[in-house]
């Protein structure tokens, strides 16, 4: 929570599993590395992982210390991955996101990672609404199949069932990784043109575009102003609010110019990165006067950061920002935040709450609190 | 206002060395893959991939330092392949050698040269302006 006592509502976060016996494939590897290399050069190096840490098969309990006690967020939307050519439990597996939900029922949200060519895909939309009440579903633009880069674009056929039923489910939230590249995939599958069609095609849903702002910028904030049901969800590129601050400000203010600040979610994207420097860096930053000047940004002002960094996220989900206050007020998290505040050590510092790992910390869930 | 000049490789970049100079002009020659694939073809100079060559004069050799878009790039191969063809063409060189750098540091747009940032800009206000959309800045007013 802001020391305002405004919520701070996280878009995405998930339980990486980085334990060298959940590789599949070769490139498995260098996603582990470049994701470890990616907090690297995104977060001040007091909050990069020690590489112990970080190597390993991350645990609900983490997540829930990493995002409650060492971070201001008050609620946070767990993603699943489907990278399961890549990874056995797909890279952040559903069930550790339906746990986590399960341990804090007034502060996890769970969107699912749908696999459209599944025979079923369309099936487990239906499933995960109804019986296991989900928030959205995510979707990749690309799969890794019998050694074949396959397009998954959300204009396509194969794709189209899906959003239909989940626009027919009032499912809410399409969550679709852009932007960042990865593997073998070509790299027009992750530029936003398809997202346009899906917008125009199926306006009961709402499309957030997750790493918006990391590359592909004017075409991000041309879908976003022309289709009001495209939002920017800025995981990753909220990290370059402290290491990259110029390329944070044009991407923040070219999104603030042609689309507004209702338009922007913030997302941790732990366990991958520290939650805490990205919320830091937002509440502190300020649009610099070359750019004010020169490109015609807006000033960000306080109250555009409070949407940024949590009512836009509950607007999107239906939630009075009063009532989650009221469910979180005084439960477990609220009552550690309490000591340690007391303590004068709340944010506790960066992976304080991880304990050490065991020789086998791949395999072995870790005990604390 | 000036702009600060780029610590890495443009097109409007002068070199003391003749040599230096006919490998940038070599490497102009080189495209990014990925923007093959579009309706605007850049070369690697142009986008700011180029961070830095060095020329050994005594023994011929070139190294050709280059940041990548993005580190994951798997089109690496290709641009690597097509750089030592191109530059490995020239009479006074003997070996030719490219290097990714992977310092941390990030390629973003302002690497590209001036002409090119301002091009695809131009291309996105026509857009807009063919779509008739208002920037919400000016629809709050």
């Amino acid at each position: 929570m802001l020391e305002n006592g405004e919520l701070v509502v996280d878009a995405v976060s998930h339980c990486f599993n980085h334990a060298d016996d959940n590789h599949l494939h070769p490139h498995a590897q260098r996603w582990d590395d470049e994701t470890y290399e990616l907090g690297e050069q995104l977060m001040p190096e007091e909050y990069v992982f020690p590489e112990e840490i970080f190597y390993r098969n991350h645990q609900p309990e983490e997540l829930e210390r990493l995002l409650f006690l060492e971070s201001q967020i008050d609620y946070s939307v767990y993603h699943s991955l489907p990278l399961d050519d890549y990874f056995k439990d797909g890279y952040v597996s559903r069930e550790k996101g339906f746990e986590l939900r399960d341990r804090n029922p007034n502060r996890i949200g769970m969107i699912v990672d749908i696999n459209p060519l599944e025979d079923d895909a369309v099936e487990q939309v239906e499933y995960y609404a109804k019986k296991k009440d989900v928030d959205g579903i995510k979707l990749y633009p690309s799969r890794y199949q019998n050694g074949r880069d396959l397009s998954l674009q959300l204009n396509e056929d194969t794709v189209r069932p899906v959003l239909e039923k989940a626009a027919d489910m009032d499912i809410g939230t399409v969550g679709i990784h852009k932007f960042i590249p990865f593997a073998t995939a070509p790299t027009k599958y992750f530029r936003i043109d398809d997202v346009e069609e899906a917008a125009l095609a199926f306006p009961e849903l709402n499309f957030e575009v997750i790493h918006a702002g990391f590359s592909f910028l004017e075409e991000t904030v041309f879908a976003m102003a022309s289709h009001d049901n495209v939002y920017a969800n800025i995981e990753n590129t909220a990290h370059m609010a402290c290491s990259r601050p110029k390329k944070f400000a044009r991407s923040l203010g070219e999104m603030l110019y042609w689309a507004g600040p209702e338009r922007i979610v913030f997302s941790s994207g732990a366990t991958a990165l520290h939650p805490q420097p990205p919320i830091d860096a937002i509440w502190d930053f300020e649009m610099p006067e070359d750019l004010r000047a020169g490109e015609d940004y807006p000033e960000v002002t306080q109250e555009d950061k409070q949407k940024i960094l949590g009512k836009n996220k509950l607007r999107l989900m239906g939630k009075d920002p009063e009532q989650v206050k009221k469910d979180i007020k005084g439960d477990k998290w609220n009552q550690k935040i309490q000591t340690l505040k007391e303590q004068g050590e709340y944010p506790a510092p960066p992976w304080s709450t991880y304990e050490e790992p065991t020789e086998d910390a791949s395999k072995e869930r870790v005990k604390f609190v | 206002m000036s702009a600060e000049p780029a610590d890495h490789v443009l097109p409007t970049t002068e070199f003391q060395s003749e040599v230096k100079t006919e490998i940038k002009d070599k490497l102009e020659a080189v495209f990014d893959p990925c923007s093959c694939m579009s309706e605007h073809p850049i070369s690697i100079v142009e986008l700011g991939l180029v961070d830095d060559i060095e020329w050994h004069e005594s023994s011929g050799t070139v190294t050709v330092h280059l940041l990548l878009t993005s580190q994951r790039c798997t089109y690496f191969l290709d641009i690597n392949d097509e750089i030592c063809e191109r530059v490995g063409e020239m009479p006074e060189v003997s070996d030719v050698e490219v290097h990714q750098v992977t310092s941390g540091e990030i390629w973003t747009a302002d690497r590209m040269s001036e002409d090119e940032r301002r091009a695809r800009r131009e291309r996105f206000e026509r857009r807009v302006e063919e779509a008739d959309i208002t920037p919400y800045a000016d629809r709050s007013e």
